[in-house]
């Protein structure tokens, strides 16, 4: 393949299922025979286990401690077939400044010439939780990326977050920053799930592209230390990562987002409670079906 | 007050309302300070200003036996090398981009323990910076094991170079972690001494007045500055406390009285005749010394009488005051002691509690102008062109702008003002400067305006607004 490298960030809150999801895009990506980078931009570093087996990688922050040369092969580990793992790395908790370690971490992979050298298709960055500094939006930030998605549930924090995240790409877009492919709606499990994030896409004017629901299988190929796409290919799941991949991959039509405010965003969170009550209560209204 | 189980001191606009910008007239300063405390403003447009660290570093460097870890990328050391640069040795932590990811403490472990090596100071103080400040750097950990290790004070200083808009909220920060971190937890002994609460004066300044007070059987001791480690423990045994300049000695006068009973006197800078009789009169009165000051106060009235005759040489001059509030506002009475016209008072900040220095001369020149703020070369180029002074008069960085402008300049900055020596003193250099002004007629000949004629055009006041909220 000879085109140009897709560089797409991952965002979401803590938890939420990001690094399962990036890696099992990955492999699908990487199955369906593009080349794959994945950089874990979290200190926690931890990103890439399920994409090569759970071995301490060592991180770009590391490398820099001692002060000598520094090759990509100190930093990079191959993973399932071929994924190139890169992981920021950062301070350990309580000390520093992981923004900033994130924005050094980018810069040194430039310096490197890691997308030259390596010539990926797909560039996938994992980014810790929440837009928390302007250290954690670098990879949204001056065009280092094209797109990104963020990856929630239908808890209120999560909305939250993802709110938090537009109002990031709302600001950086104009000036050249990446605009949103969409939301990949993971670990589902209520029966308003599904209703409520369309709901929240389309007041902010995006769209879901995937629905994960809760399930079995990724709980048990984590516990395996591999993918979905790995430790059970035959499975749904499998095949609903292989179609979220295909999507991200072929994504022509990113948005700007228009997040709401802090106070329209409670007042539509107050009105799903209602909703969800009702529900509970079997009331029935005309436009109350969910 | 109970600051002092604080972190750290407050910043100056909280603590005593101050403010670093502010322009009008004696009159107008009156009217708004008698309200409440004074309204923030900001600027603007704004140039360069010492902040917080620069002014704690003015203490520190001057502490015999103290050594100075600034803990920051290396340029944040370079407030240690105002005027003559710092008689103390000192290092910087030298924080690279690494650091500022990872944490700098191991850093500044290495920069202690290498100090320690090298010069066996009796007490080290880490001085914070705007990079740590963000970072969190665990200092205090650091400092608690250490002081452990070395058995020696380790004295954590939290400036940040932000957090105030005034300068001098350094001082208070900095005399905060000398009482907490360097002073005896209590006293042993009750000494006789007095403590000459200096923070920004000069050595001389203070050997001048120390002087003063031995010539009537008063002992007393400089703190912080120009002070030992070794000795600092008199300053928890003193009898009183006494300020050489109050706003800049409040915060420690305050904190001495808290941790250790010592009274603490807020009295006016003893600048001038005026100045320096009411200080010492105040101080006579309380130690129980009221003859002797009368006896002193005439015997020196009497030396400068001679002094007063002398002065036609510059009689009339018309005199632009840029110096800490305290002494500028006390510089008044010596102008009118030797004869001189204040024209334009600047200082690097004003709070209400000015509002009595201000008093005394607003009914003479309710339409003094009066300019706060630290640094700011285009405000005062502005004033200066609108008042046009015959003398520039300043205690600090050499004000270039003026000179260019061709107004001879006396800087004080090593010349000891306080006390009555310091009348006799501001009287020759003034003589000096008026004898000679080739260097400002030099300067000003073909020098080019930075600043653009339609800006001088603006009020003086035209980049300071108060905050809308």
């Amino acid at each position: 393949m000879t085109r140009k490298a897709q560089h797409i960030a991952i965002y979401g809150k803590g938890g939420i299922g990001k690094s399962t999801t990036t890696s099992n895009i990955a492999a699908a990506l990487a199955e369906a025979g593009y080349r794959v980078v994945q950089i874990g931009c979290d200190p926690k570093s931890d990103s890439t286990n399920t994409l090569r087996g759970g071995n301490y990688l060592n991180t770009v922050l590391d490398s820099t401690r001692d002060g000598g040369k520094v090759t990509l092969d100190d930093i990079s580990a191959v993973g399932f077939k071929g994924i190139l793992c890169v992981e920021a790395g950062g301070p350990v908790p309580g000390v520093g400044c992981a923004g900033r370690g994130i924005n050094a971490a980018v810069s040194l992979l430039h310096d490197l010439h890691l997308f030259e050298e390596f010539k990926p298709d797909v560039v996938l960055y994992d980014v810790l939780g929440d837009v928390v500094c302007g250290g954690f939006a670098v990879p949204i930030r001056e065009g280092l990326t094209d797109r990104v998605y963020v990856v929630s549930s239908s808890d209120f924090m999560a909305i939250y977050a993802a709110n938090n995240l537009f109002k990031a790409v709302n600001k950086y877009a104009p000036s050249g920053g990446a605009k949103l492919g969409g939301i990949i709606a993971n670990g589902l499990s209520a029966s308003y799930s599904r209703a409520l994030i369309d709901d929240f896409a389309t007041q902010t004017g995006t769209r879901a592209i995937q629905y994960i629901p809760r399930s079995l299988t990724v709980s048990q190929s984590e516990l395996y230390g591999q993918t979905v796409i790995e430790a059970a290919p035959d499975s749904p799941h499998a095949d609903l990562y292989r179609a979220l991949a295909k999507t991200v991959a072929e994504d022509t039509d990113p948005v700007i987002p228009k997040p709401l405010s802090v106070n329209d965003l409670r007042q539509w969170a107050r009105n799903w409670g209602d909703q969800i009550l009702q529900e509970a209560d079997g009331v029935v209204t005309p436009q109350g079906a969910i | 007050m109970a600051f002092l189980r604080q972190k750290t001191a407050p910043v100056r606009e909280k603590r005593a309302g101050t403010v670093g910008a502010w322009t009008g007239n004696a009159a107008g300063f009156l009217k708004e300070s008698g309200l409440e405390n004074l309204e923030q403003r900001i600027r603007t447009f704004a140039q360069d200003a010492p902040s917080d660290i620069d002014y704690a570093l003015d203490i520190l460097r001057t502490i015999e036996g103290l050594a100075v870890v600034v803990h920051g990328p290396a340029g944040c050391a370079a407030g240690l090398h105002r005027a003559w640069g710092p008689s103390v040795p000192w290092a910087v932590t030298n924080l690279n981009e690494r650091d500022s990811i990872m944490g700098g403490d191991a850093k500044l472990r290495a920069a202690i323990l290498e100090i320690h090596k090298a010069h066996s100071p009796r007490a080290v103080a880490v001085v914070s910076t705007p990079v740590v400040a963000i970072n969190n750097d665990d200092i205090d950990t650091v400092a608690e094991e250490l002081r452990e290790e070395l058995s020696i004070a380790i004295i954590p200083v939290y400036t940040d170079g932000f957090r105030s808009k005034v300068g001098a909220t350094g001082q208070d920060v900095a005399s905060h972690a000398l009482v907490k971190h360097l002073l005896p937890l209590r006293r042993r002994e009750q000494g006789t001494h007095v403590n000459l609460l200096s923070v920004a004066e000069s050595r001389a300044d203070v050997e001048s007045l120390r002087g003063l007070l031995a010539s009537i059987g008063i002992e007393s001791f400089a703190f912080p500055r120009h002070s030992s480690i070794s000795d600092a423990h008199r300053a928890v045994e003193a009898v009183l406390s006494v300020p050489l300049d109050p706003d800049a000695s409040e915060y420690l006068g305050k904190s001495l009285e808290e941790a250790f009973g010592i009274p603490y006197s807020s009295i006016p800078s003893p600048v001038g005749l005026l100045g320096t009789t009411r200080w010492l009169t105040t101080l006579g009165e309380v130690l129980g010394k009221v003859r002797e000051v009368d006896e002193l106060v005439d015997r020196e009235t009497r030396k400068l009488s001679g002094l007063f005759g002398a002065s036609e040489s510059y009689r009339g001059t018309k005199v632009f005051v840029n110096l800490p509030a305290s002494q500028a506002f006390a510089f008044w009475h010596l102008a009118q002691e030797l004869g001189l016209e204040v024209v334009g008072i600047k200082v690097p900040s004003i709070a209400k509690s000015h509002a009595a220095a201000v008093a005394e001369f607003a009914r003479q020149a309710p339409e003094l102008p009066i300019l706060a703020g630290d640094g700011q070369a285009f405000e005062e180029v502005n004033v200066l062109g609108k008042i046009r002074p015959d003398l520039y008069i300043t205690a600090g960085p050499p004000p270039v702008h003026a000179l260019r402008s061709g107004i001879p300049v006396l800087n004080l900055e090593n010349v000891a003002i306080l006390g009555f020596a310091g009348l006799e003193r501001v009287a020759r250099g003034i003589e000096r400067v008026l004898g000679n002004t080739a260097l400002s007629r030099f300067l000003a000949e073909g020098a080019e305006e930075p600043y653009e004629a339609n800006w001088l055009k603006k009020s003086v006041h035209w980049y300071i607004k108060q905050e809308v909220k």
